[in-house]
């Protein structure tokens, strides 16, 4: 019986899934981290993706700083990170970032973009640079971290 | 001369030499100020006449305090010689600036309308100058105009129409020996028809004048030329000058039209007055800001048979070799008898006019509406709220006047409200508003006093500077602004009205990007603006100012809940302290420190910090607000009530002061006046959350248990989810019994607590609502050892009604220094 039934509930959520899923396809691609292909990781499990990204990580290397780039308020990348990475409110993720300057336990906060264009760009300068962008705008020359081994779009990855 | 010490003047350099003087640079030991000083030559320092006009000139000259006019400090006599002391202007005359080169329209319309300033000022005073040629004309460094020589003035009516009658008999006479013929004064081709006729002269004959500077500025051509100074009177007096635009193809309509009319013959049908010329010379720049054109167009060669007039020898008047001056010198010599008569109505003339003048009242209150960031440019927004605020804190220093603080006027900023509205709204005597303008790397700031009453303009200016110079524009606008304002202050007032503590520019401007910030009460302002303070004292590590700005920063973050106060306090003690040490004068860290002293329960010594900075500065509303909170925390509402209001009689339109005063009615428990505060607080500022949070407190405690809750909803809204709106929902919940949304609230506030702070004060509260009086006291147990800023209010704060009288409550109070 118990079995019945969820195969029932499962049943009616993959067919509400298959339903919706263009929409949202069409809506609401996965956001991708990218970094520098000279950067000497290609992959991060979700949890250093999270110590690098509350800036519990501050290098990648002994000699290579990491730095941070998020956008601004609104933008849906900020959106997702704040939600999934630091799981905080917009007022919790500033107090969080003052805090942490204010006890120097990092140099700054992250540094503040406007655009995937401007992330893209700021990375591709800065080596040790890591962003947040639209999955289905990574431009060329820029490397897509996997995230648990995988990449946007694939099944299991968490940032969306 | 050089290096001798005349009087307390040590004599520098020279720095000119004229027909009626030579000019030194000297330093005033006294003041330790550069000055310019001019004494009569030893030979004509012999003749009494040359000695009288000397004198004459600084009477009419002292008679005269404006911007664009040479101010004249002080008149003395050393061994026989007369002497004058004047400021020490560095720049060129606009003769010189003309034989360099042409003018773009823009420095054009800007030098005319700072010369038509001065003239209308001294116009207004009975004085007509006479003389005006580019040779009078300084331009300073700074691009501002100051009008010298005043030498050849006259006093006339203080109408400035032609002098008659039989009270003016003396004077008459003394224009007639100035203007009869063979001593014709002012240089030739400058002179008005009536001048050179030797009539009655007034102060039309400045502006016919200053026609032709205006046309020779434009051109770069003389209107009236002749090959000798008989050929150049029938120019001026007979023939009309050709269109300025067949010299400068892109001269205005408008600016022909206007220098044609300052060169109409028949002076009735001339500008009548400088400040009429002035408003149509300000019309038009405001018009060509529109469609500014950064570049300057070449000048057109002159047409067959003008001169161009680009050399300092051709500006001379043409063959004469004779100055003006001594045309005078030779008259005055003839007819001294009637000279000393003369001087002795011109005298009481002047006494007249100074009465006249200083019968005006003081305007003993001022707002300074936010300057307008002109240029559009967000990046400069700091700067005009800055120099706004920066003024505001000069004129504060004034015991004498009532200034309006920058968070009081801030609502007006890009608002189309005339003076007389903004100073009638703000209860003020008289208004600046002011704009800038970014062109590159240099900015255009203009300011201007407007007299509410009458609506009436009582000083104007305009500058251009770099961004190295912008101190010391604040410096001078405030100055000239406390001079305007007819108030008498000492030297040590005055003083204190121009200092600045930082001479690192760049210094400055981080200060004011940090203020701007700060001043937008908001995470992410503050977070700027610590960052921002940090790099003004990276800048200059002995800026008091940009420290005092730290420490406020940082009494936000410990009353923002970003960190708990006890890791806060050590760092804004540390920035209060240093402020103080390099300028125990600054209200703002004193004001800083008696934050820091409230919130440790320091309570005497608080109270001392707070006397101390309104002694300083008793129009800094931020110590009247935080002294009324503090007289509040210990039950002392009727003096609270005191403090608020001179914080309101300063700044009645700034939020932050309306919601202490909604404030102090919450905690004196009257709830619907509070309630009443909290709306007007908000119809100021519909997007001050903090208004909407204590408004929902004021409901509950009236009982209004659906109205609190929607308050509180909104404030965390509007919030971005922040942990103390989020805690008073919790509360809210508690007190109107929905246990389980509090709980809720609990266990969220419970996730956040492992990620950033949460105040145990506000989570006491949940449990004292919910009747849990244990969790209660160990929450406010932490909160003690936390040092949390919202516990100075416990001894009145309604919300721990539930908790008085329990032991641990009473301990804690007494521990406080609260019972």
């Amino acid at each position: 019986m118990r079995i019945l039934s969820f195969n029932r509930r499962f049943l009616i959520a993959a067919l509400a899934a298959a339903v919706a899923a263009p929409l949202i396809a069409a809506e609401q691609v996965d956001v991708a981290i990218v970094v520098r292909p000279d950067l000497p990781i290609d992959n991060l499990t979700f949890a250093e993706l999270r110590r690098v990204m509350r800036g519990d990580r501050q290098f990648w290397t002994s000699n290579l700083r990491v730095t941070l780039l998020v956008r601004a308020p609104v933008a849906r990348e900020r959106d997702i990170v704040l939600k999934t990475i630091y799981e905080m409110s917009e007022a919790q993720f500033r107090q969080y970032w003052i805090a942490k300057v204010f006890r120097a336990e990092a140099a700054a906060g992250p540094r503040i973009v406007y655009s995937n264009e401007m992330s893209a760009e700021l990375v591709a300068a800065m080596p040790g640079a890591i962003a947040v962008v639209d999955a289905s705008q990574v431009p060329k020359g820029l490397k897509v971290l996997r995230i648990d081994g995988h990449l946007p779009g694939e099944k299991g990855y968490p940032l969306r | 001369m050089i290096g001798k010490t005349v009087s307390h003047y040590r004599i520098l350099d020279t720095l000119g030499k004229g027909g009626m003087g030579v000019v030194y640079k000297a330093e005033d030991s006294r003041l330790g100020r550069i000055v310019a000083v001019k004494f009569v030559p030893p030979s004509l320092a012999a003749d009494r006449t040359s000695v009288e006009r000397f004198q004459r000139e600084a009477r009419a000259a002292s008679a005269l305090n404006h911007p664009n006019i040479c101010t004249l400090f002080d008149i003395g006599e050393a061994e026989g010689q007369p002497f004058l002391v004047m400021e020490h202007l560095e720049g060129a005359t606009l003769h010189d600036r003309l034989g360099s080169g042409p003018l773009s329209m823009d420095e054009v319309l800007d030098l005319a309308i700072q010369i038509a300033d001065g003239l209308d000022a001294a116009h207004s005073a009975g004085i007509v100058h006479r003389d005006i040629k580019p040779a009078n004309v300084f331009v300073t460094t700074r691009g501002q105009v100051k009008i010298m020589d005043f030498g050849l003035a006259k006093v006339s009516r203080l109408s400035g129409q032609a002098s008659t009658g039989q009270s003016l008999m003396a004077t008459a006479a003394m224009e007639d020996l100035i203007t009869s013929p063979g001593s014709t004064v002012g240089t030739v081709a400058f002179m008005s028809p009536e001048q050179a006729r030797g009539e009655d002269i007034d102060s039309r004959t400045d502006l016919f004048s200053f026609g032709v500077v205006l046309y020779e500025m434009a051109t770069q051509v003389m209107p009236f030329r002749g090959d000798s100074i008989a050929l150049t009177f029938v120019s001026i007096l007979e023939r009309d000058p050709v269109p300025p635009s067949r010299h400068r193809l892109e001269l205005s309509p408008e600016l022909e039209r206007i220098i044609l009319k300052a060169l109409e013959k028949n002076r009735e049908m001339r500008y009548q007055t400088a400040s009429e010329m002035r408003s149509d010379l300000k019309r038009l720049q405001r018009d060509s800001d529109s469609r500014r054109s950064a570049s300057t167009v070449a000048l057109p060669p002159p047409p067959t048979g003008a001169r161009p007039v680009a050399s300092p020898a051709a500006t001379t008047p043409p063959s004469s070799g004779v100055s003006s001056a001594e045309y005078l010198v030779t008259a005055v010599t003839r007819y001294r008898r009637r000279v000393l008569v003369g001087a002795a109505v011109l005298l009481m003339g002047i006494l007249a006019v100074l009465y006249f003048a200083l019968r005006e009242p003081a305007l003993d209150s001022i707002a300074v509406l936010p300057f307008t960031n002109a240029g559009g440019d967000p990046g400069n927004e700091y700067l005009s709220d800055g120099l706004t605020e920066s003024i505001i804190n000069s004129l504060s220093q004034i015991p004498k006047l009532a200034v309006r603080s920058f968070a009081s006027v801030v609502y007006l900023k890009n608002k189309d409200i005339s003076p007389e509205e903004a100073g009638n709204k703000l209860k003020v005597r008289a208004i600046l508003t002011g704009r800038v303008v970014r062109h590159g790397d240099a900015y255009d700031i203009s300011a201007e006093l407007i007299e509410v009453r009458g609506d009436r303009q009582i000083w104007g200016n305009k500058y251009t500077v770099k961004a190295a110079d912008l101190l010391a524009t604040q410096e001078q606008i405030s100055r000239q602004i406390t001079e305007k304002l007819r108030i008498e202050l000492t030297g040590a007032e005055m003083a204190q009205v121009t200092r600045h503590t930082t001479q690192d520019s760049e210094a400055y401007q981080l200060y004011l990007q940090g203020r701007h910030e700060w001043n937008q009460r908001t995470l992410e302002g503050l977070q700027l603006a610590i960052d921002l303070f940090q790099q003004a004292i990276q800048k200059d590590p002995r800026y008091a100012l940009a420290y005092a700005g730290q420490a406020d920063a940082y009494a936000q973050l410990a009353d923002f809940n970003v960190l708990p106060a006890r890791e806060v306090f050590p760092k804004l003690r540390e920035a209060a302290a240093r402020a103080l040490e390099l300028d125990d004068r600054l209200a703002e860290a004193h004001t800083s420190l008696a934050w820091l002293k409230f919130h440790e329960w320091d309570w005497s010594g608080a109270e001392n910090e707070f006397k101390r900075a309104i002694e300083l500065n008793s129009g800094y509303p931020t110590a009247h607000v935080w002294y009324g909170e503090y007289l509040t925390a210990l039950s002392r509402f009727d003096q609270a009530a005191t403090e608020m209001k001179a914080a309101f009689d300063t700044s009645p339109m700034l939020p932050v002061v309306n919601l202490a005063l909604a404030e102090r009615w919450y905690y004196a428990r009257q709830y619907p006046q509070a309630i009443e505060q909290c709306q007007k607080t908000l119809a100021l500022d519909q997007d001050f959350v903090p208004a909407n949070s204590l408004l929902a407190r004021a409901y509950l405690q009236q009982g209004s248990q659906a109205q609190a809750l929607a308050e509180f909803q909104k404030a965390l809204d509007a919030s971005g989810g922040d942990t103390n709106d989020l805690a008073a929902q919790g509360y809210a919940f508690a007190a109107a019994h929905r246990e389980g949304d509090a709980r809720k609230v609990l266990e969220e506030l419970k996730q956040r607590s492992q990620q950033t702070y949460v105040q145990p004060l506000r989570i006491a509260a949940i449990h004292v609502a919910l009747g849990e009086k244990e969790q209660a006291l160990d929450r406010l147990q932490s909160a003690f050892d936390d040092r949390s800023v919202g516990l100075v209010f416990l001894k009145v704060d309604p919300v721990f009604d539930g908790l008085r009288g329990d032991p641990r409550f009473t301990s804690l109070l007494q521990r406080m220094g609260l019972q």
